[in-house]
């Protein structure tokens, strides 16, 4: 590793097979650390399992290299170290509390100084669940635990670029459970990590806050990525529409500045249009 | 419900204790409780000590066991001989399995991630217990080559060797894409109790009188045996396996939340769990070979410690290694003087307590098994 860190994610050629039919194929880009790096696309798309195979979490072909180094030949500590992964699900097998739950994200050795403590209420303020550390894990809402498991996946990889070395996160879906108010906050924290200098890479549906966070957003389908670029590039009426196989019509709010997608119903007015 | 407050425990405990506590952080909390388990434990070996067909004084036994003083009469010396020949190695053999076989259903539990899994219920006790029942029966003719390089370890190794190949089949049946159906796994286990149980059938056959004798002693479950020899035998096995375990606490944590994620967090967890299906193998074996079945020990201790400082194996293990000590001892003692002269295996006694304990469970986490 004489070599300098190159702050990137890269990937090359990535195919992901599961029971032997193909799900990912031939996938390639890259991400920068200092950016929101969004996929979007159709269920079914390839989105989470590109993300599980970037994570090391399904077994694929093809490169992954995180900041210069391939991602294989990481041990599993130092790689956990560089970068922190949210899973779409995440289900408890013992009752744990709040606090306890964010605690597993604290590595050994990881705080030099202060207390895990302050460090757990910190990351709980963040997620808006100051308050919560000693409730029961279980008896929180689907949201709620949605953002204590982002507290933990925080406390991983605190510093986003600690002596220049930028930390990952991946993000599956970060938002799904969300009401719009934590949409928002959760989706200002993974900003607000990128623009520190870390890198952040998020499987996401709504296209909107797509279109307001991502720095590059990767549009995939059937498996492939069908189009990569700015929000302004990608998030266009025809190539909106040919993801996801539906009529999309883009506008602007404000005008001119952020692409914005109206959904609209399907049938007859559609086809008038 | 709040985890880790009710009015009364906040009365009793220092106010340190119940400030963390309110962080949800139950580590001193845990810390305190060990410490009175500790405390816990060498009162009952005490007590079981004192206690018996013979009864003992307490600064007798305290002599006995530092060597304070010449038995002066013959009625002490025969104290002294009960104490030491008898009582103590049952004491301490009790403190062992009663050990072994908490933190093995702890870690148990841990790597199926399931409340329910114990080295009873799915049958690694009867895995071991084929193991140990083959070195009964064939240990003077078809395996007397072992025995002979072996000696007094041929037959925890042999129940080891029967626990760790059931286990290794019920983690391989049980187990896909890294979740354990809970399901699956009490079916399985079903099965392969009933399959040791029919080779133990088998071995029963063909056994001549002296060694069924052995064999249905041994079958019921009890400490009755007890002597230094049988320390000598399991006690090294279960030392390491309790010495070892608490290097699997974070990563037994970290499993908590899914393989994938204990992954990404820096386990490795392939490791991991060869490893603590090795640990189980081997304390379950250990502890079968010298006091054949004592159940439900292994789900009784992990989950009354997990009601009170949660699932945080850090602490979990060695509470569990202190309670499970602890109460196999106390259910000895009963064992040994509730039908004086005689006595009820022990086996009975913790099944007794335990199996509707287990019901208990199941009745208030009904979800967990259509899950």
């Amino acid at each position: 590793m004489s070599t300098p860190a190159t702050p990137t994610l890269e990937i090359e050629a990535l195919h992901v097979s599961l029971g032997g039919t193909p799900i990912v194929r031939d996938v390639s880009f890259s991400a920068k650390a200092g950016q929101v790096t969004v996929i979007v696309g159709p269920n079914g798309s390839g989105k989470s399992t590109t993300l599980k195979a970037v994570t090391g979490e399904l077994p694929h072909s093809g490169r992954v290299r995180l900041n210069g180094t391939e991602v294989g030949g990481l041990p599993p500590e130092a790689l956990a170290g560089l970068r922190a992964v949210l899973p779409q699900h995440a289900s408890l097998t013992f009752p744990l509390t709040v606090a306890e739950v964010v605690r597993l994200g604290i590595r050994r050795g990881a705080l030099i100084a202060g207390s895990p403590h302050r460090r757990i209420a910190e990351a709980l303020e963040r997620v808006d669940l100051d308050g919560f550390a000693a409730r029961d894990y279980h008896s929180l809402s689907g949201g709620e635990q949605q953002r204590v498991q982002l507290a933990r996946v925080l406390c991983q990889v605190w510093e986003p670029c600690p002596d220049g070395v930028p930390r990952w996160l991946f993000l599956d879906e970060p938002i799904s459970s969300l009401d719009i108010r934590h949409q928002i906050l959760i989706m200002d924290v993974a900003a607000d990590y990128a623009r520190a200098g870390g890198g952040v890479v998020a499987v996401l549906h709504d296209l909107n806050l797509t279109a307001l966070y991502a720095d590059h957003i990767l549009v995939m389908k059937t498996g492939r990525l069908l189009s990569q670029g700015t929000p302004k590039q990608v998030i266009t009426d025809r190539l909106v529409s040919e993801a996801f196989d539906h009529p999309l019509r883009v506008s602007a709010v404000p005008a001119g500045e952020v692409p914005f997608i109206l959904p609209q119903a399907a049938g007859p007015a559609a086809a008038v249009r | 419900m709040s985890l880790t407050s009710s009015s009364l425990s906040e009365r009793l405990l220092p106010e340190r204790v119940v400030a963390r506590a309110r962080l949800g952080d139950r580590e001193p909390l845990a810390r305190l409780v060990i410490a009175g388990l500790a405390v816990l434990l060498v009162a009952v070996m005490l007590f079981s000590l004192t206690t018996g067909a013979l009864q003992i004084s307490l600064s007798a036994v305290v002599d006995g066991l530092f060597g304070q003083g010449e038995a002066a009469s013959p009625s002490e010396l025969r104290d002294r001989i009960v104490l030491m020949d008898v009582r103590l190695p049952r004491v301490l053999l009790g403190a062992l399995i009663g050990a072994a076989l908490a933190v093995s259903g702890a870690v148990m539990q841990g790597l199926f991630r399931n409340p329910l899994a114990d080295p009873g219920i799915v049958g690694v006790s009867a895995g071991a217990g084929l193991g140990a029942a083959s070195m009964i029966v064939l240990g003077t003719t078809a395996l007397s080559p072992v025995v002979a390089v072996l000696g007094i370890y041929a037959l925890p190794l042999a129940a080891f060797l029967g626990g760790l190949v059931t286990t290794f089949a019920l983690y391989r049946i049980g187990t896909r894409g890294g979740m354990t159906s809970i399901a699956t796994m009490l079916l399985a286990g079903i099965a392969l109790a009933a399959l040791a149980g029919a080779a133990t059938g088998l071995l029963v056959f063909v056994a001549d009188d002296q060694q069924l004798r052995d064999l249905n002693f041994w079958g019921l479950g009890s400490l009755a045996g007890a002597n230094w020899e049988k320390i000598l035998a399991a006690g090294p096995i279960i030392a390491i396996v309790l010495v070892g375990v608490p290097f699997l606490a974070s990563g037994l944590n970290a499993l908590v939340l899914g393989e994938a994620a204990a992954g990404h967090l820096g386990i490795r967890v392939q490791r991991l769990k060869r490893i603590a299906i090795v640990a189980v193998a081997a304390a379950t074996g250990a502890s079968v070979a010298v006091s054949g079945g004592i159940g439900f020990v292994g789900i009784v201790v992990p989950h009354l410690l997990r009601l009170t400082i949660g699932p945080d194996h850090r602490f979990l293990l060695p509470a569990c290694a202190l309670l499970g000590g602890s109460l196999l001892i106390l259910a000895d003692t009963v064992s040994r003087t509730i039908v004086a002269p005689a006595e009820l295996p022990i086996g009975i006694l913790t099944a007794l307590a335990g199996a509707p304990f287990f019901l208990w469970i199941l009745l208030r986490r009904k979800g967990l098994i259509a899950s």
